[in-house]
């Protein structure tokens, strides 16, 4: 059964590009206090009055979905072994991500955890990719070494 | 699941990569069956024993543990 659910093999190029401009600005954002003017608006009604810069919510958006790209877009031959990897990576993700989950729940209190769950939602697409990859090029190349 | 790929690819004078490209998959694919970390599936279990002039019996073998 083909997967249609995946973007074309460009994407990962254009997701991987962008992931490493907002990766700088969550960077900037969050550990320097940076602020970008052009980001600048209105104090925004909902947020009780606590925002008027959306440089925080562009950096950490901009790289859940650049993310999403890298991790949705197709392998170059994608095959019925990608698609199973894939889904093994996934789970394994899923598995992991919601275990840091409840250990950082028991273990960080105050604004930190604040920061904890800040940064769980691209954590999950991270893991996934860092997991999908080990398992399609790293893994294959280590045994490839040891028969070889 | 055993299987004779490996053995059968090399009888038919046939690389990973050939292999690949005649049934349409990726080499990691054909290498990740031979080395037993991947079950194909049937469409691709009959794709190899096509091409490789085999049935499909002939190329994977139940193993008590399946």
């Amino acid at each position: 059964m083909k997967n249609t659910l995946l973007l074309p093999h460009s994407f990962k190029w254009i997701g991987l590009i962008l992931s490493a401009g907002f990766l700088a600005l969550c960077i900037a954002t969050f550990f320097y206090d940076y602020s970008s003017p052009l980001l600048a608006t209105a104090r925004v009604p909902h947020t009780n009055g606590g925002d008027d810069n959306l440089t925080d919510e562009t950096a950490i958006s901009g790289l859940i979905i650049s993310l999403l790209m890298i991790g949705f877009s197709r392998e170059q031959s994608e095959d019925e072994y990608v698609n199973a990897v894939r889904l093994q990576s996934f789970q394994i993700a899923f598995i992991a991500h919601y275990s840091l989950l409840v250990a950082g729940i028991f273990t960080v209190y105050g604004f930190n955890f604040l920061m904890v769950m800040f940064f769980s939602f691209p954590l999950l697409i991270f893991v996934f990719l860092v997991i999908f990859y080990w398992k399609l090029k790293v893994v294959p190349y280590l045994l490839k070494r040891r028969t070889a | 699941m055993k299987n004779q790929l490996r053995i059968v690819r090399a009888m038919e004078n046939l690389t990973q990569a050939d292999l690949a490209a005649a049934i349409g998959v990726s080499r990691q694919t054909i290498n990740a069956v031979e080395a037993g970390k991947y079950v194909p599936s049937t469409v691709l279990a009959l794709k190899m024993a096509r091409v490789l002039h085999r049935t499909v019996h002939e190329l994977f073998e139940l193993e008590e543990t399946d």
